[in-house]
């Protein structure tokens, strides 16, 4: 398996123009300024509604409430918890400014925890149980019990593990 | 996925460092005094395993699921049909525990209980997702008196006013209570105890890493604020402007290869004395990084880690 879109830069909700804004993340093209900024809505708009399985946003803001991201890859922005079942989809971010070392920490947890009997949901527990700055925080949304396994599963799904 | 992790693991180092304009000067980078060669010595390898799982002596898996038993009892968790007892050795943190797992007919884990060689509670976590429950604590008054009770109920000591904060779409709350030894600020290191929003334990950890000698002198102000300027120069260069010193003061913190991508994947085990500089960015250098951390040696200026806010 394999996630299908990780992206570790700066994210933030940006001005996308007048006064309309949306979140998104800058382009990580080897430059340390002037970097194009990648919308929600401008991904929303090339993916048209394609579902993915695993969405890691390894930056600043973008596992906010507000954060638009999820849509942006047709994941719904719910909590699917034992029980229910949103689609073999998990979408993984951090709240407010989130440093390097706290993300690598807790993606190295989460990465390991994932395998036989352990889902996403509980990689994301364990990834938790870790040594962290005082304000870390991350956000998931889609099926916990989602073996993180890459591809379609049947709609409707509520003992897959 | 491990391919994958293996490629993003080894390559963070580098974008970390990629991430700031090096100026062609080089930094010097540093052990800090008192780290043992121990120190390095079976870590976390990106692309490795974080733990290492092996079963424990009859006397001390009943030792253990006594010590869960009380933990479950106190906290309200479900009884177990399963439990698992396992010694783990992390390799990231450098740290041992044994860990129960407790799971139910189907085989589903409900809930870990984790315990450090002095028999305490080091980590816990109740499993699932659960929007729902009793009355939901309501406000942040609430979620600190509930937390705070329920961290000594447990014996873990939290000491001082925590930092209480409520998660995204009304999840819950989270409290830590950070560690503090002789005034100074232990990063990292403390008490967490994440709740339901019906204030119900979700999750609780606590770190207590050790702490190398302190180095017989320590650096004034004013000299660690001048060895982070230059540092600072050195880093960014001709876009030293932008970087402003934001805070500066001691600080226990783990060494890391923030900077240096040839370090060790995993910060030290043994947290050390420095002066820990943040500087915030501004103008165009801040469309990518907002902020680093310097870790300088408290008694040699030295850098030997810090970190990056994109």
């Amino acid at each position: 398996m394999a996630p299908d879109n990780y992206v570790h830069s700066h994210g933030y909700n940006y001005l996308y123009s007048g006064t309309t804004r949306d979140y998104g993340f800058k382009e990580d093209a080897g430059l340390c300024s002037g970097a194009r900024t990648v919308f929600a809505r401008d991904i929303s708009a090339v993916r048209r509604g394609r579902t993915s399985n695993l969405v890691i946003m390894s930056t600043c803001y973008l596992g906010e409430s507000g954060t638009t991201m999820p849509g942006a890859f047709a994941i719904a922005k719910t909590k699917a918890g034992w029980g229910a079942w949103a689609g073999p989809s998990f979408y993984l971010g951090y709240l407010g400014e989130a440093w390097d070392s706290d993300e690598y920490a807790f993606e190295t947890r989460f990465w390991s925890a994932i395998g036989p009997g352990y889902g996403v949901g509980q990689a994301f527990d364990i990834a938790k149980l870790g040594s962290f700055n005082v304000g870390f925080g991350a956000n998931w949304y889609g099926s916990y019990v989602w073996t993180g396994r890459a591809g379609p599963l049947p709609s409707g799904c509520t003992k897959c593990l | 996925m491990r391919a994958q992790m293996n490629s993003l693991a080894r390559h963070r180092g580098a974008r970390m460092a990629a991430a700031i304009a090096v100026a062609g000067t080089a930094i010097a980078f540093g052990v800090p005094g008192g780290t043992s060669p121990g120190d390095a010595a079976d870590r976390f390898v990106a692309g490795g395993p974080v733990t290492e799982r092996s079963p424990v002596a009859a006397d001390r898996a009943a030792s253990a699921l006594a010590l869960a038993a009380t933990v479950r009892s106190r906290l309200g968790l479900a009884e177990p049909t399963i439990s698992r007892v396992e010694r783990v050795v992390d390799r990231f943190d450098g740290t041992a525990y044994d860990e129960v797992t407790a799971s139910d007919r189907a085989g589903r884990t409900l809930h870990l209980e984790r315990f450090d060689a002095r028999d305490r509670l080091i980590g816990a976590v109740e499993f699932g997702w659960q929007a729902t429950g009793g009355t939901r604590l309501t406000n942040a008054a609430a979620a600190q008196t509930r937390g705070t009770r329920l961290a000594a109920d447990l014996g873990l000591d939290p000491s001082g006013t925590p930092d209480v904060r409520q998660g995204p779409d009304d999840t819950g709350w989270t409290l830590t209570w950070a560690r503090v030894v002789d005034g100074v600020a232990v990063m990292g290191d403390g008490v967490r105890v994440d709740l339901w929003p019906d204030g119900r334990m979700h999750a609780i950890v606590r770190t207590e890493r050790s702490l190398a000698p302190r180095p017989s002198v320590t650096l004034d102000e004013a000299t660690a604020r001048d060895r982070a300027t230059a540092t600072l120069a050195t880093m960014f260069g001709s876009r030293s402007g932008q970087v402003r010193i934001s805070t500066l003061g001691l600080g226990w913190v783990a060494p890391n290869n923030a900077f240096d991508p040839t370090g060790p994947d995993a910060p030290g085990a043994t947290l050390h004395l420095a002066w820990v500089v943040e500087a915030r960015t501004s103008g165009e250098l801040a469309d990518g990084l907002r902020a680093v951390k310097l870790f300088l040696d408290a008694g040699t200026g030295t850098l030997f880690g810090g970190d990056v806010l994109r």
